[in-house]
């Protein structure tokens, strides 16, 4: 799953269903922006899953890039928002703990004394069909996926990128 | 008439809504649960190898992932006509014990916990695991952490992989355990037992010792009089992995009891011009509405369920609390929703006592995990008792074991009507005659709803990454009164 050890590096988590369409849009944009990398740039974790989970996975890393699918209709198929922590602040408390959210976790992962991310940033992706069991991206989604690659790889990694030159 | 929606906005878990329909005097009229639909499963499946099907359906759900295994598993064995050696069959029921113990604690701590232990009315944004590590102390949180992670390790030396398992091969297992393995069950399955008893003792001092909790869970808004199912073993104790379906009715009466193969003839789906949602019901009875009653034909499958339809536990303890649990709650079948939270606890001990029971077998040391399958594949049907619910995967493959057809009834699937009438039971004391039904109300409302551990995923998440509700009042004619976001 990961390519080095917790906190050596950054650490690229794509989140997504691979067998539910456009879902699987966080997983293939993780994985192609870690071959884009040199080796040891970055580690890389495909994570299918959610909830509390995503507290083990987050668990031991400083730096983290999460690369998600938004839910559908709040942006254009295709299209790249980057948010931080106080985009996703709790609203709601979760109806159930498979779906307790990113902040939840990281919230309880530190009371509990577990070391949780300090560099912490979403890219989350618009997407047009996750409820369609499918192991292919829509038509909009493949066409974007390169771009979205490059432009997180810039906003990461490029010469003004938050985590500079690698 | 008015509309009182419970509207999750986000797709994480699927889109569960539940809509209330209010009439002219402020009163509830009905519930209905609506789910959105996930497309093309079926379509997704035919024409592949019928043994890859269980490490796919780990993916159409991100809560019970490795009750789908089983499940799967178990329609392949019979899709190959193959018998397990008894090894493999231990292998798997320990791996299913551990996963149970991993989901239960949970269910408990995180779901259960925050209504019981921070207070059904408290506000929101305490109402959830934080707050529960607030009111009970930071050591239970991590000791909840801390046991939820022994079980997940375990699961990774069973079954390969933490949330999506791929040990289960058509007629065995892919790996065996070694004395290694089976010691470090058996150090981690120890302690998972002492937590058990203790989640138990934790339950009794905050639930039981506190009256108006008790009073709430024995109150008439959260009784629903229906028939009961659960998997049940040779002498009708409580079996998660295997045995034959017992339901009961309402009156505890057996009403039928058949093995896997014979779903068919014994449980019917009704559905409704509203929904695409199906409503399971017992077939001899014939579909009589959204009725309680012991001839009701609608029946729940829930850990409550599983104890009501059984004549027991199979291991010590769990069968002393079993014992308990029916002297508070008045006797057998137990009708009170909200003791299904209870029952989840019986089964979690029960959970790590059968964990420890099994590694305690040398049977599980043996090399005999695989029996090849040589017969021509036809059509086979596997159940399991997921935790949310009996789970039931039935397949059917050309000459060549590739699909041609799948058919699934998962947990919640049983629970669709069951939940619609105790939202609306829920609704109609809380809701009754307030024209600004405030956010606790509304909390009594979904503890209704919440106590199923519905699960209606086939997703894993989705950013925002959580699940928020809102509450629209609509008018008789349609036009919106109010719009409440529980916050």
């Amino acid at each position: 799953m990961y390519a080095a050890e917790p906190g050596a590096c950054p650490l690229i988590l794509g989140l997504g269903n691979p067998i539910l369409g456009d879902d699987r849009i966080g997983l293939e944009v993780a994985r192609a922006l870690h071959a884009r990398l040199p080796p040891g740039a970055a580690a890389l974790c495909e994570a299918e899953l959610g909830g509390m989970e995503l507290m083990d996975r987050l668990e031991g890393w400083r730096k983290v890039a999460l690369i998600d699918a938004l839910e559908p209709g709040a942006l254009e198929p295709g299209a790249l928002v980057e948010l931080e922590l106080d985009d996703l602040a709790t609203r709601y408390a979760p109806l159930t703990p498979h779906n307790a959210g990113l902040c939840h976790c990281l919230e309880l992962g530190m009371r509990l004394g577990m070391q949780m991310p300090d560099d912490l940033v979403v890219f989350a992706i618009g997407v047009q069909d996750p409820y369609t069991f499918s192991e292919q991206l829509t038509a909009p989604l493949a066409q974007a996926l390169p771009g979205l690659v490059e432009e997180i790889f810039e906003r990461l990694f490029g010469p003004v990128g938050r985590w500079g030159c690698q | 008439m008015k509309k009182v929606s419970i509207d999750p906005i986000t797709r994480l878990e699927g889109h569960g809504k539940i809509e209330i329909f209010m009439d002219d005097d402020g009163n509830v009229a009905n519930a209905y649960l609506q789910i959105p639909e996930l497309r093309g499963f079926e379509q997704f499946c035919v024409g592949r190898p019928v043994e890859e099907v269980p490490r796919i359906v780990t993916r159409i759900c991100g809560v019970c992932p490795t009750a789908h295994h089983m499940a799967g598993a178990k329609a392949v064995d019979a899709v190959y006509h193959v018998e397990l050696p008894l090894a493999a069959k231990k292998i798997r029921e320990l791996h299913y014990a551990v996963y149970y113990f991993y989901d239960h604690t949970l269910h408990f701590y995180y779901l259960g916990a925050p209504d019981f232990v921070v207070g059904p009315t408290a506000p929101a944004a305490k109402r959830n695991v934080l707050g529960v590590i607030e009111k009970v102390g930071l050591e239970i949180g991590k000791q909840v952490i801390e046991h939820r992670r022994f079980a997940q390790d375990m699961q990774i030396l069973i079954g390969g992989r933490s949330t999506h398992p791929v040990f289960c091969i058509a007629g065995g297992v892919s790996k065996g355990l070694t004395k290694d393995d089976v010691a470090e069950l058996a150090e981690k399955g120890a302690k998972c037992l002492e937590f058990a008893k203790f989640s138990l003792k934790l339950f009794e001092d905050v639930v039981l010792g506190n009256k108006e909790y008790v009073d709430l869970i024995l109150s008439e808004p959260y009784r629903l009089e229906i028939g009961d199912m659960g998997l049940v073993d040779e002498n009708n104790k409580v079996n998660f992995y295997d045995g034959k379906v017992r339901v009961k009715d309402a009156s505890g009466k057996e009403v039928c009891k058949y093995a896997a193969a014979d779903y068919y003839e014994h449980i019917a789906e009704h559905v409704e011009p509203y929904s695409y949602l199906k409503y399971p019901f017992i077939k001899k009875r014939g579909w009589n509405g959204f009725v309680e009653g012991a001839d009701s034909s609608i029946y729940r499958a829930i850990p409550l369920s599983r104890l009501n339809a059984a004549d027991g536990m199979a291991t010590p303890l769990a069968q002393e609390h079993y014992e308990k649990m029916y002297e508070t709650l008045g006797g057998k079948p137990a009708h009170q929703t909200l003791a299904i939270h209870w029952a989840r606890l019986v089964e979690l001990l029960y959970s790590a006592e059968l964990w420890m029971e099994i590694a305690a077998d040398e049977e599980i040391l043996s090399d005999d995990i695989h029996t090849i399958p040589t017969a021509t594949p036809t059509e086979g049907i596997g159940i399991v008792e997921a935790p949310r619910g009996t789970l039931t995967h039935h397949y059917e493959t050309d000459e060549n074991g590739i699909v041609t057809k799948v058919n699934l009834i998962v947990g919640t699937t049983n629970n669709n009507a069951p939940i619609s009438m105790s939202v609306k039971k829920a609704a109609q004391h809380v809701l009754a005659g307030k024209k600004d039904p405030e956010e606790g109300l509304l909390n009594m409302v979904e503890m209704a709803f919440r106590a199923y551990d519905p699960c209606f995923s086939c997703a894993t998440h989705s950013l925002p990454g959580q699940m928020p509700l809102e509450i629209k009042v609509f008018e008789a004619d349609g036009s919106l009164r109010h719009h409440l976001v529980r916050s």
